[in-house]
Order: structure tokens, then sequence, then C-alpha cells
């Protein structure tokens, strides 16, 4: 127990002196770079389906708040922000305004929790193919993501890895 | 040697006491007091052939309300069930593994698309619907509530239904109800525990 108390602060000081690696490059001149998009992808949907959805993990390195109010896709007739919310047994979605990224934090959109509803597709999805979405925030500014359509089983580690 | 041999017995048992816990602990499962019989629906299965109460005898089923809209929470549980029914091929006779329904409660949407929906999860999942009136028997059948809300300006209407998943016995009876999340392996071992626990009950019931 003392062995693993002694590890602790050193763990610490590595782990600080990390993220101030990591936080030297990237003094932020806009929001685009300042936020960061890990890990997008759209389930794939059989053809017919009217309604896909997107996940990703947004990740702002600046030292404000982002907030996204919108987004758009050149591959869907519109796109919105919504949240699945499991309460008292009972499942629903709710349309969401905006999504606020912290300052040196991160939002997930992950199943159950905070999508992108991606509604009317313009053309047919492709596993291994790409859904090019921009982020609009409220500073005006946005933010390019390329997500990749994957097999809901194949992206199961990417689901699961939060718990 | 013999000490040792115990003590790794010991550590052994230690070690899947502790699993086991960790295991129960991660299902949201709740077993009926008395199981209710459903009552009688006739609905349409996604090939267009008729599904009723009957249609839930003489094997174990898993059924869950959802619609096609749905892109988040019915997938999401949708393919964690074909994982527990997986893992449940690990712990149980291929006889006793249950079906997997998907009960469309949105029709008019759900129709055309339903079996490309649910077969994307798995080829032996059912997806079923219907009249309005029969979903809301069917719904009743596994406590079950959908509420379809009202259109907006553009046509779309959202769904809200109830996130559990209803386990049904080989006699049509709803026994269980399990609630997300649908973790495979814990959902997997509490639905093996229930299905020989009620087999077991069975045999000695038969017996008297």
């Amino acid at each position: 127990m003392i062995g693993a108390w002694l590890e602790l602060p050193r763990l610490a000081v590595i782990g600080s002196a990390l993220v101030g690696a990591a936080l030297v490059p990237v003094v932020p001149a806009s929001a685009g770079e300042s936020l960061k998009i890990e890990n997008a992808w759209v389930p794939w949907a059989p053809p017919g389906l009217k309604v896909h959805v997107a996940y990703m993990t947004i990740v702002n390195r600046g030292a404000t708040d982002r907030v996204i109010v919108g987004a758009e896709s050149t591959d869907y007739e519109r796109i919105e922000l919504h949240r699945s919310v499991i309460k008292g047994g009972v499942s629903t979605m709710q349309a969401i305004d905006e999504v606020r990224v912290p300052a040196n934090g991160r939002v997930e959109f992950a199943p159950t929790g905070l999508h992108l509803m991606l509604i009317g597709p313009r053309r047919p999805q492709a596993v291994d193919g790409h859904v090019q979405i921009v982020l609009r925030l409220s500073s005006g500014e946005e933010v390019d993501v390329s997500a990749v359509v994957r097999r809901r089983d194949d992206a199961g580690h990417d689901a699961h890895s939060h718990h | 040697m013999l000490k040792r041999r115990q003590l790794r017995l010991v550590a052994t048992v230690a070690a899947v006491v502790a699993w086991a816990t960790m295991a129960v602990a991660r299902v949201n499962g709740v077993i009926l007091d008395s199981p209710a019989l459903v009552q009688a629906f006739t609905l349409d299965d996604h090939n267009g052939k008729p599904f009723t109460a009957d249609s839930l005898k003489g094997h174990w089923s898993l059924v869950l309300a959802g619609f096609t809209n749905c892109p988040d929470v019915c997938p999401f549980t949708l393919a964690n069930l074909e994982q527990v029914v997986a893992e449940l091929g690990l712990r149980v006779r291929p006889d006793r593994l249950p079906a997997v329904i998907f009960l469309a409660v949105d029709p008019d949407r759900d129709r055309p698309n339903l079996k490309d929906y649910v077969v994307q999860f798995h080829p032996d999942f059912i997806g079923v619907t219907g009249a309005i009136d029969q979903i809301d028997r069917a719904l009743k059948g596994i406590d079950a509530v959908a509420v379809r809300a009202k259109p907006d300006a553009r046509g779309n209407y959202q769904v809200t239904h109830s996130a559990a998943v209803a386990v049904i016995d080989p006699q049509g009876r709803l026994v269980a109800k399990i609630s997300p999340p649908f973790e495979p392996a814990p959902t997997a071992q509490f639905l093996a525990d229930l299905f020989h626990q009620r087999e077991n009950a069975r045999a000695v019931g038969s017996g008297q």
C-alpha cells in the first residue's frame, strides 16, 4: 500500500507534464483549431431508412467554452442535435438547441446519449464510406467532420469503451 | 504442495464469486412475483405473416418496443440483444435460446423498412407491427407503453416508448423485465439463471 501511495505523486507529475506538452502547440487561433474531433462514425443503416445518426468525441483544447448550435451535411436534408433520455423506464429523444464544449474539456456524442440525428439521406450509405458534416458554432465559425460509416458490431468496442 | 493447491482453489473461488457479484450488479433485471399471461393480439411479422400472442408460446422470447425512425436507443438495444443471445449460446441449449421480437409501434413509417431494420442485427430477429389498437394490446401484454407525439410543421414526430425488454416464457407469460444497459455477459447470465430456475420449477411442479 505504501508503495502505491508513493507512486501517485510521481504519476501526477508525469501526467501534468504530458498535458502541458500537449497544450503548448495548440494555442488556439480559431475555434476550428481548438476543437478536435475524434472517432466520428455513422452506424451503417439499411437503405430505405430515413433517419441515421452520427457519434463522435469533441475535444476543446482552447481556453474558452465553445458552443455547437447546429450541423449540416450535403449528404442529408438536415441534421438535428439530439439527446436520448431514458427516465422512469421510458426512452425519449429531445431536440436540443446547443451543446457546450467546456474549455479544456470534451463532450461525447455516444449511443443512448447525445447524438447528431441525420435526417433524409440524399445518397446511399456504404460501409467504409464517409459522411462530411459541418458543425456550426455560436461564434459563427465552422468545424469540418469526416465521419466513417461502420457496422455497429465493428464499432462496438468504441461504443462501450467509456464505461 | 497440498496447502498451495488449496490456496489456489480459495483464490479461484474468491475470484469467481467477485466476478459473479460484479456481473449481477450490472444487470437491471426484475423478476415478476407472478407471471402474467400475454393477452390475445393479432399483428403481422416483417414477412407479412400473422403474429399473435400464441406465436410467443413454445420458446422463450425477448420483446422490446421501438420504431424504425429511432436511430439511437433502439439500434443500440437491438445490437446489445444480438450480443446477449450470442453469450446465451455459451450457457444454454440451442432450444432454450430466446426469439428476439421488435414490436414496432409506429406502423405507417415502420412497415416499409421493418424487415431491413430488424435483420441487420440478426437474421432471426423478428419485427412485428399492425393496427394501432393491436399494437396497444401487445404493449399492454409486455407491460410497456408508447406515445406518438403530435407532428411538427414538417410532419415529423417523435415516439416515446418503454426502454425495457420483456422476457416471455414458453407458456406465453411475462416473467421478467430487463432495463438498460444491456451488458451482454451479465444479461445473458441473468437470463440463463432465470431459464434454469423456471424449467426446474416446472419439472418439480409436473411431478406432483
